[in-house]
């Protein structure tokens, strides 16, 4: 086989999977033939220049067609959502993905280890020279992650679709928030984000964004899902290491803590596109929550003591409080679309009507998340004011009709249950109930400003989002079968 | 599917049909006939005529057959597939030649014979 044969079998790889299983083997055949009969050295150029310049607009055609067609063109590892809540991920299972997969599912939290905690750690243990201030390892996370996000997102493009593309999703979304800031900042350079349109805009909006893409990629695709969160298990408690300052902090701690925890993330995410197993996949995603988070809140509120987390005084109990809070609100982040995922599915199983109901009663649930950023945004910029004690009637009104439709939905559901025929599983119903409304709830009180607030009892602290995470993992990898 | 839908036909659409009116015939044999039948002024590349190829089935105006297949020219096991036309396929034909028809009717009523 000639160069140019074999370059053009390659380049046949980035058409639509489907397309390629269809014509691959006899566009090869053709292009083998034309290229015979064009032997002659001007006419054999010509030939190959004739498909070099028709390969990029015909790959490009047939993407979109499968796109448009509704057939995406996926490889069957990937074909087929796992919408219907399922955990038996069927169409995942026909054939194991690449090593390659593998590595670029792993990599974004590999490159953010590199950043975040081996070049510090480095620093910190040999005290050489160079100094990863926060200046030079934002310029070394830029160079390391763009052009890797970039590739991702090309390769995301052409390939559509692929499992591993998901572990990028969050960075992207990152990068597009703090570009968002960045541009903020050099248009309005001094006006902050208490105005209220942007404040609304970061604190609500962008959160709603996030929130609702999380829950559409994990319905689409449950395994997708968990990826896409994942980041967020650690990024949730990176606050804490940047607030207290580095003179107090142990720098070898802090870097070896945030190198684990992305190893260990990125281990997750490698396990999760390779094995295709939601449970585990789950599991290994609370990993850096259990090992990791302790440690960083320790570090920071213990061993730091001071701002912002100087008024609890360095107490075990206080650290207590801190962790279990933010580990309340990381596993709501990485369960919760999971959940609601899972719960549609539970209701379709009851009747097609449920079904809708569950749509209210999402609709309601999004009330009231929106209800909670406000709250906590408003009580940011109050932090220190006496706004806290100004009427709050958008907030109030979006609390009272969201919790309303909720509750109403719910109990419409449970009405439609109980007239079906078959013996149908109230207990579940139940606790989908009081664990997705719980989420909202999970976000409210777990803002950083609402840890100057009374100590909660540890009593109820301390069972509470444990009992939580066990009941999300339960509904989420219950079959759903009645 | 409504004509209406399909019409009017791009080039590289109509001559692949066009090419398919007399017999069925393979990929590269399709590829020389467009080239003959346009003079030279077209030549499609592989990409190009595999989606049209793909699309015109998707549409059912052609269809695989197994006369054309060119079995020994190939590896055993991978006869090369030839595609032929299909009734709705002739249809679509006769009503995008009519349309062209039409139209230089039309330009040679305003034009003249000489200018066409």
């Amino acid at each position: 086989m000639n160069w140019s044969l074999r370059l053009y079998g390659l380049a046949l790889r980035l058409y639509p999977w489907n397309f390629r299983q269809k014509y691959g083997a006899e566009m090869l055949d053709v292009f083998s033939q034309a290229q015979a009969q064009a032997q002659a050295g001007t006419e054999s150029l010509a030939f190959l220049l004739r498909e070099l310049f028709d390969l990029p607009a015909s790959i490009l055609r047939e993407h979109f067609y499968a796109f448009r067609s509704g057939n995406a063109g996926l490889h069957p590892s990937l074909a087929g959502s796992t919408s219907t809540g399922s955990v038996s991920l069927g169409p995942h299972s026909s054939l194991p993905p690449a090593g390659w997969e593998v590595l670029l599912a792993g990599l974004p939290h590999v490159l953010m280890a590199l950043a975040m905690g081996l070049l510090p750690l480095i620093h910190a243990v040999t005290g050489s020279a160079f100094h990863p201030t926060d200046i030079v390892l934002d310029i070394v996370i830029i160079l390391a992650l763009l052009p890797a996000a970039i590739l991702a997102l090309l390769l995301t493009v052409l390939r559509r679709g692929r499992a591993w593309a998901a572990s990028w999703f969050s960075y992207w979304f990152v990068a597009v928030f703090m570009a968002v800031l960045r541009g903020h900042e050099a248009l309005f350079p001094g006006r902050g984000f208490e105005y209220h349109m942007e404040g609304f805009v970061v604190n609500v909006v962008f959160p709603l964004i996030f929130a609702f893409f999380l829950y559409t990629v994990a319905r689409n695709d449950r395994l997708k899902g968990l990826l896409a969160a994942m980041p967020l298990t650690l990024i949730v408690w990176l606050p804490y290491l940047e607030n207290t300052p580095h003179t107090i902090i142990d720098p070898v701690a802090k870097s070896l803590v945030q190198l684990v925890g992305w190893l260990l993330l990125g281990g997750a995410a490698a396990y999760t596109v390779r094995a295709r197993r939601l449970g585990v996949s789950v599991g290994l995603a609370l990993l850096p929550l259990l090992l990791c988070a302790p440690v960083i809140v320790w570090l920071a509120v213990y061993q730091g003591g001071v701002l912002p987390f100087s008024e609890n005084g360095p107490s075990l109990a206080a650290v207590m409080q801190f962790y279990l809070r933010t580990l309340w609100i990381t596993a709501s982040l990485l369960l919760g679309p999971q959940l609601a995922v899972s719960f549609r599915a539970f209701s379709r199983q009851i009747a097609p009507i449920a079904l809708w109901f569950y749509r209210l009663a999402m609709a309601g649930l999004l009330l009231v998340f929106i209800a909670a950023l406000e709250y906590a945004r408003l009580t940011y910029f109050a932090a220190g004011s006496d706004f806290q004690s100004e009427p709050q009637p958008l907030a109030n009104a979006l609390l009272i009709t969201g919790c309303t439709l909720f509750l109403f939905s719910f109990a419409l559901i449970l009405f439609t249950a109980l007239r079906q025929p078959d013996w149908f599983d109230v207990r579940k119903l139940g606790a989908y109930c009081l664990l997705i409304g719980l989420v909202p709830v999970i976000l409210f009180i777990g803002t950083p400003v609402r840890m100057y607030e009374p100590e909660v009892p540890l009593w109820l602290l301390v069972p509470t989002p444990l009992l939580w995470i066990a009941g999300s993992i339960w509904l989420i990898t219950a079959k759903t079968s009645r | 599917m409504d004509q209406s839908d399909i019409l009017p036909l791009q080039e590289p659409t109509f001559f692949i049909l066009l090419s398919l009116s007399h017999e069925p015939k393979h990929g590269y044999a399709i590829l020389k006939d467009i080239e003959r039948l346009s003079g030279g002024k077209i030549q499609l590349g592989t990409g190009t005529l595999y989606g049209a190829l793909n699309r015109l089935l998707d549409q059912g105006l052609i269809q695989r057959s197994e006369k054309g297949s060119d079995a020994a020219a190939t590896a055993p096991g991978k006869p090369r597939k030839a595609y032929a036309l299909t009734r709705t396929g002739q249809r679509v034909l006769q009503a995008e030649t009519a349309r062209l028809k039409f139209l230089l009717a039309a330009a040679r009523l305003r034009l003249g014979e000489e200018a066409i």
